[in-house]
């Protein structure tokens, strides 16, 4: 599977763009051209070794235009599992680390009148590479970007000097929220609206798009949730005869993959359905967006990247 | 509109109109005989707003004061009629310039009537879900001719000549949702010549 290929890439540029924000630079140690990509597509860093390693996906906020470098943004979460620990404090110019091929879960769907972005905090990275698509197109959009404060939201300096007149920024400290129910009430029709930023942002936009009457194809999300910690339990693998144990940090991939397994993976947050798994036996806690509600309920499969075991009776094919 | 359960899949099957409840406004778009799927409509729902609905229609006259009797402004805001389709499809489009995200579409009428209202809903950006269609009235086919490219209207029978270039055109229930039409081909492609008897199916 194309996404799995790894390929070795140096670190050539990092900015602090807010006091938790930092924008990496890849390129290619081969010296070679990346793969060209579409606006909002992520990619996965492979990062770290052993028990400190991880795989994180993050959206390219670059264009396509320079494949000779991938630039992603990192917001550090002090209490998230360490994989934006690691990238902000161990990574320096001239390190290398490994990522996977670009693949799109948020692409932009062309024949809309209008693009509504909405973007919370780190959630603005993959509208970057959107508003440059869109402005080379000549298409109608808007981007909605709430931040905290200016000093902390990622981007503004570069989006303020944008005087197309499509851009708003809301601050909290200068209390002008961003009215979500306001902004989708009188949106023309054939509008499609895209958000990506915390929790609680995305919830909103689907909830308040659907009591507005907006038909499910036009409204498009993209969270990056990392695995919930929860209880630690062990996994039968029915074809190889083992027993594996998931720590209560770990996920069941991360387990899977420290036992040599190759599992195909993309988006590793329950999205995407890459990685997804036929469960033999047991019940399987699910967790993710993908499997639908029939699907969970047979337990039949399930997406190791995020979703875990109630108890010790889960059986897995592999 | 769901899709065929048996047969060719894009032939299109049409429902009783019905209201959905997240619709916010209604944009109601009839022709003669659909007057009835409208009427029925809403008379059904008790969660259509009268100042929230436009009633768009065309019919003979007696239809058109049948349509005004009923669609009164306790029922519905918005009433206009017109003389005929093209001039209601004119201002079909215009209506849909000013709409917002909200509005879903209930069309009645023939079946080549349904696909012109749909097409130009999606030309202004509406997708299936924003539109449900009621067939009442003749069932006529648009046939479209790959031969010449040529769109055959108000068909009635199986076999048919295309007015593009004079093929006999068989027409199969293949249908194109782009065209609002349906499929025709060269009936004796295979043995010059011979063309079967046709077949009134279509009314």
């Amino acid at each position: 599977m194309t996404t799995m290929f790894s390929t070795p890439v140096s670190v050539t540029n990092i900015e602090q763009l807010t006091p938790l924000i930092k924008a990496f630079t890849f390129e290619r140690t081969d010296g070679l051209a990346f793969s060209p990509f579409s606006a909002g597509s992520h990619v996965v860093v492979s990062m770290g070794e052993g028990h400190d390693s991880h795989k994180n996906p993050y959206s390219l906020v670059g264009h396509s235009e320079d494949l000779k470098q991938y630039r992603i943004a990192i917001r550090h979460e002090a209490n998230g599992r360490g994989g934006s620990t690691f990238m902000h404090e161990q990574i320096e110019v001239g390190s290398q680390l490994e990522i996977g091929s670009p693949y799109n879960l948020f692409p932009l769907h062309w024949l809309a009148r209008k693009h509504l972005f909405i973007a919370g905090g780190v959630g603005i990275t993959p509208f970057m590479a959107y508003i440059k698509d869109m402005k080379m197109m000549h298409k109608n959009f808007e981007l909605h970007y709430a931040i905290r404060n200016k000093k902390n939201g990622a981007f503004v300096d570069e989006l303020l000097r944008d005087n197309s007149g499509k851009i708003f920024i809301y601050s909290n400290e200068k209390h002008e929220p961003l009215d979500i129910s306001r902004l989708l009430d009188k949106q023309p029709l054939g509008t499609h609206v895209y958000v990506c930023g915390p929790h609680q942002m995305v919830e909103d936009v689907l909830r308040l798009s659907e009591q507005l009457g907006w038909p499910q194809s036009a409204v498009h999300s993209e969270e990056f949730t990392a695995p919930d910690p929860g209880k630690s339990f062990t996994v039968k693998l029915a074809r190889s005869d083992r027993k594996i144990h998931v720590s209560e940090r770990e996920s069941l991939l991360e387990a899977l993959e420290r036992s040599g397994l190759d599992i195909p993976y993309s988006c590793r947050g329950g999205a995407c359905g890459f990685c997804k798994t036929e469960v033999i036996s047991g019940t399987p806690e699910h967790r993710d967006y993908y499997l639908s509600d029939e699907e969970k309920s047979s337990n039949k499969c399930m997406m190791p990247c995020i979703s875990r075991a109630k108890n010790d009776d889960l059986t897995l094919d592999l | 509109m769901t899709e065929a359960s048996s047969g060719i899949r894009s032939k299109p099957q049409y429902m009783k109109l019905q209201h959905d409840p997240l619709s916010r406004w209604n944009l109601l778009i009839g022709e003669s005989d659909g007057l009835v799927g409208l009427i029925n409509l809403l008379s059904s729902s008790s969660t259509i707003k009268p100042d929230m609905t436009t009633f768009l229609y065309t019919g003979t006259p007696v239809e058109k004061a049948y349509a005004h009797s009923y669609f009164t402004p306790e029922r519905c805001s918005k009433v206009s009629d017109f003389e005929d389709k093209d001039a209601l499809l004119i201002a079909l489009s215009e209506v849909l310039e000013e709409s917002f995200m909200g509005t879903h579409l209930y069309i009645s009428g023939s079946e080549a009537f349904l696909w012109k209202v749909q097409h130009i809903a999606h030309k202004c950006g509406m997708c299936e879900s924003e539109i449900n269609l009621e067939l009442l009235g003749s069932e006529a086919r648009c046939v479209y001719c790959p031969h010449c490219e040529t769109m055959n209207e108000g068909v009635t029978t199986d076999i048919s000549e295309c007015s593009g270039c004079n093929l006999s055109l068989v027409n199969v229930d293949h249908f194109s949702r782009e065209m609002g039409a349906y499929l025709g081909f060269r009936v004796d492609a295979e043995n010059p010549g011979i063309i079967p008897e046709r077949k009134e199916l279509y009314k």
